[in-house]
């Protein structure tokens, strides 16, 4: 469809534009900058600082360029004496209470006003009254802090707030000269989103708590870099000092971020220096970690490993972890396990997906902006995929997208959706339902975004796709991982049952063609997955583990099981970025590099494959994953890869083109291949316990950062309005959950979108383990201290 | 926190004021005014409140309530006496008037008697009654060309109990003739 194009005449200079554009985007056509604050492409227009008014022609008094749509003819001029006037008079009055005190702001060096003072303001202003003083440090949440007197009341951040998260935290109340932004009584502003009205401001007023005063913008080095943190694979820029990082910010993507990033991508990043990132290898001696060198721990892991593989064989080794890795990386950990420890047990899976993605129904992160219906399964993708919900809210707050939930936990919006509670094993059974499918049934565009938990629930999904399909509808499924790189490890063949490319691991042919790229013959049969793993090691009958940025203790669903495993494997490797739960219980601890520290290609949860370049120097003797697998095969006799160019020709050999986009999971993968079931959860007594995640909760990253800890979830259970009724809970109060033989302390949270007859725990905190209860376990609820009611 | 009693006593009314609007969040000035005419103030609980029942977030609610100075945040006295600031009161002797109200009243402006009677107030904004400065408002009816001996007399019927209408009828500002 093309659009209908008109011709405006800017300053003399002529211009072809698309309709009904507005006038202060349609100049940039004709090569005509207008000056705007309150103004933002991705915001709606307000016309409230004045900054962009213009002339134009057969129009009585100057127009706001940010809020008058183009017409064919029409003549503008932003450069007559008129407009210069306004333009000297607005800066003039922003300026009035301005304080001025650029030397110390944080934007100075890279402030719109700053830069349209000197562009455009007067010499000197005339009042000769004092400034009004506002409070310069409002805290108005975890990270952000507010300087009142450097506002300028453009409203970018309250309309961000509104627009675009839909959240309402942020308002400007009073009026006239007591216009302040701000909160309802001073009620924290924590929004998953909050830092990009830093951004958005046009001045100094929202600051970074952690960014502030640490540099002057002209200091920086910036970087291009890729968010880790989900498979998002939102774009950000990393700015350096001296080597330090101290900023990340948002580099836009169109195609995935849309120009925004959740606040743990920008600002959990100050672990990369941390205190508790390891330095050293860890090598335990009678009880307790010992730093050595590199070479003391390659040769001891080689020892044992070697030992290991002699006495009892290769698979008598596991290897789990990889989503976390590049692309690269992971496939040479796929390659280590198979090709030098000889073992063919290696799994990518941690937690409870169990697939990353899906060949069948192919989508992209943009398809959710263009669909007419989103479908949300077992997923709370403010949690998971914060940005991506972004375009989700966006989508179905326009009125354009129907929405609905199918889950044991529901997310919260502010638009109407349908909420279709289910239990994790009664998933499956809603899929199936005729009136879900009539629900989507004649919508053009359908985009459904799914957790990759419960093979059944993959299988009811696919068969409920294909009749969209038929029925007529473009349908495509998006799977956000539990871990940032979850795709491009699957692809790699960090699979027991496949190797790189998917190709199936008792396939001959498949086989044939790895041997001969590798030169070694591949283990026999199939490996273990991640559970089989852990409960051969806690029988006793897996010799020895590694675990590569896998965090088992925190994210696997059977705590006691990865416990019992970790204690009885007699040899444990595990390599990551701190001394988490699970490292605790290793031989040997390797010290990765951090997200900066590394070059490689990420996938995001559409199959986007994206390159970085390593940003910054490892702290300490830490080593990029890669060399860590290099030199541990050197140590143990093989080159793993000869060189970038052979490893790049081998990854698009056998794993297919590693640009672009990378390829997707053969539909019989999604159906599960014959996997057990779920059990489904014992009926009878109790709320059902529904662990649930949150963005900053996490034994990792989140944890060992000194400056986000803060932000952290506390142990909080949430119940229904009826069940905290009914159990005479109040919200504050201490209880105690139970089940198994196992018992947790919450504080209680009363929440109407909790399902009835359900609480909710977050997932991933060490004081409540969240996994220690069995899956799907109904628990008991003790009252310890009842909070007694407020005094009104 | 519980919901304040309005809530319930109004409940057809607050549905009926709804009903009014094609979008839920226009009914809430409306609201704000119903909560005001309960208790004389809004509390934070009626923020609360109106929230809850147009489904928008405490901010929002908070945000529109500041902007107008005749939503009161705080408790207020029975007569609310609001004295016209702006420059047409202020070159007619309304500083002289405010003088004179807290000497009599024994408050400042902002303050409530005592008793709890009369808060007076005084308004940055004009209250468009130039024509008969310096004037005031008890509660929202108009009085004007208010010398201090004609203040007096206002507030010995607000003493007596007079309804606001009534006095503003005897101290209200004659209409302008045609010419």
């Amino acid at each position: 469809m093309s659009q209908e194009m008109v011709t405006i005449t800017v300053n003399g200079r002529q211009a072809q534009v698309p309709k009904g554009m507005l006038l202060v985007e349609a100049a940039k056509y004709a090569g005509i900058d207008i000056p705007v604050f309150c103004y933002h492409p991705k915001l709606d227009p307000v016309g409230v600082c004045r900054m962009c008014l213009v002339e134009v022609e057969g129009q009585r008094k100057p127009v706001p360029a940010c809020t008058t749509p183009v017409a064919d003819g029409m003549v503008v001029r932003t450069d007559t004496p008129v407009v210069q006037r306004l333009q000297r008079g607005v800066i003039e009055f922003l300026l009035l209470n301005h304080p001025l005190d650029c030397p110390i702001c944080d934007k100075g060096g890279e402030c719109p006003l700053q830069d349209q003072t000197f562009r455009y303001g007067p010499p000197q202003g005339r009042s000769l009254d004092p400034k009004v003083r506002k409070p310069k440090a409002v805290d108005l949440g975890n990270f952000i802090v507010f300087d009142q007197e450097r506002c300028i009341l453009c409203r970018r951040c309250t309309r961000f707030d509104h627009e675009i998260t839909q959240e309402d935290h942020l308002v400007i109340t009073q009026r006239a000269h007591e216009n302040r932004v701000t909160t309802a009584d001073g009620a924290p502003f924590n929004s998953y989103f909050s830092g990009n009205t830093i951004e958005l401001c046009p001045v100094g007023a929202l600051t970074s708590d952690i960014y502030r005063f640490k540099a002057r913008p002209w200091d920086l080095a910036r970087v291009p870099f890729v968010c880790t943190g989900c498979p998002a694979g939102c774009n950000v820029y990393l700015d350096f000092r001296f080597g330090e990082l101290l900023r990340v910010i948002s580099r836009d993507n169109p195609e995935l971020d849309g120009g925004w990033l959740c606040d743990r991508g920008r600002f959990n990043y100050r672990y990369v220096h941390g205190e508790e990132r390891l330095r050293r290898p860890l090598v335990k001696k009678d009880g307790a970690f010992v730093e050595v060198s590199w070479e003391e721990a390659f040769a001891e892991i080689a020892r044992r490993l070697r030992q290991v593989r002699r006495d009892r064989g290769g698979a008598a080794i596991g290897a789990i972890g990889g989503g976390r890795l590049t692309n690269e990386e992971a496939y040479l950990f796929q390659k280590l396990v198979r090709a030098v420890f000889g073992s063919p047990n290696v799994d990518w899976r941690v937690g409870e997906q169990y697939i990353a993605s899906s060949r069948e129904f192919p989508g992209r992160i943009s398809d959710i902006s263009q669909a007419s219906g989103i479908l949300l399964v077992d997923l709370l993708p403010a949690e998971r995929i914060p940005v991506v919900d972004l375009r989700i809210r966006r989508a179905a707050g326009r009125g354009r997208a129907l929405l609905a939930a199918v889950g044991p936990a529901m997310p919260t919006y502010r638009p109407e959706f349908k909420a279709f509670p289910a239990r994790e094993e009664e998933i499956p059974r809603v899929l199936a339902s005729e009136e879900l499918f009539e629900l989507y049934r004649g919508r053009s565009r359908v985009v459904v975004l799914w957790s990759g938990r419960g093979r059944a629930v993959g299988a009811a999904l696919a068969a409920l796709l294909r009749r969209l399909k038929e029925a007529g509808s473009e349908v495509s499924l998006l799977i956000a991982g539990e871990q940032a790189n979850a795709w491009g490890a699957e692809a790699m063949g960090v699979h027991p049952e496949r190797l790189p490319g998917y190709a199936p691991v008792l396939h001959e042919g498949a086989r044939r063609l790895v041997e001969q790229a590798w030169q070694v013959a591949l283990p026999e049969g199939a490996g273990l997955d991640t559970a089989r793993m852990l409960q051969r090691a806690a029988a006793g009958r897996l010799e020895a583990l590694y675990l590569v940025s896998a965090n088992l203790m925190a994210t696997f669903p059977d705590r006691q099981l990865v416990e019992q495993a970790l204690s009885k494997v007699p040899f444990l490797v595990v390599q990551d970025l701190f001394l988490t739960e699970t490292a605790k219980h290793a031989d040997v601890v390797l010290p990765a590099a951090a997200f900066p520290e590394k070059s490689g290609r990420y996938t995001a949860m559409d199959g986007t494959v994206q390159a970085v370049e390593q940003a910054m120097e490892a702290e300490g003797d830490a080593l990029s994953d890669r060399e860590i697998f290099a030199r541990l095969a050197q140590a143990m006799g093989v080159r793993l890869y000869a060189s970038d160019q052979e490893l790049a020709w081998e990854m698009q050999h056998l794993a297919g083109a590693q640009d672009g986009r990378l390829a997707a999971a053969p539909a019989e993968m999604l159906a599960g291949e014959g996997e057990e079931e779920p059990a489904p959860a014992a009926e009878g007594e109790g709320l059902v316990l529904v662990p649930v995640e949150r963005l900053y909760a996490g034994g990792g990253t989140a944890y060992f950062d000194a400056e986000f800890r803060r932000a952290r979830p506390k142990a909080e259970a949430r119940f229904h309005p009826e069940d905290a009724a009914r159990l005479g809970i109040a919200a504050g109060a201490a209880v105690e959950l139970a089940a198994g033989g196992v018992s947790q302390r919450y504080e209680a949270a009363v929440d109407r979108s909790v399902v009835a007859g359900t609480v909710q725990v977050p997932k991933g905190l060490f004081e409540a383990p969240a996994n220690a209860f069995a899956k799907g376990a109904r628990v008991a609820v003790t009252v310890l201290k009842p909070v007694a009611e407020e005094v009104s | 926190m519980s919901a304040p009693a309005w809530v319930e006593k109004h409940k057809e009314k607050i549905e009926e004021i709804i009903a009014r609007y094609p979008k839920k969040r226009s009914a809430l000035m409306p609201l704000l005014h119903l909560a005001q005419e309960e208790r004389g103030w809004i509390a934070d609980e009626d923020i609360e409140a109106v929230a809850a029942i147009l489904g928008e977030t405490k901010s929002v609610v908070e945000s529109v309530c500041s902007f107008y100075s005749l939503f009161y945040r705080r408790p207020m006295g029975k007569y609310v006496i609001t004295v016209c600031g702006n420059i047409t009161c202020g070159l007619s002797g309304a500083q002289e008037l405010v003088d004179h109200l807290e000497r009599r009243l024994g408050i400042k402006v902002g303050e409530t008697t005592p008793d709890g009677l009369i808060t007076l107030l005084v308004t940055g904004e004009c209250i468009a009654a130039c024509d008969g400065a310096p004037a005031l408002q008890v509660n929202l009816e108009y009085c004007g060309n208010v010398t201090p001996e004609r203040a007096d007399e206002i507030i010995e019927l607000i003493k007596k109990g007079e309804d606001p209408a009534a006095i503003s009828d005897r101290f209200g500002i004659p209409p302008v003739k045609a010419v």
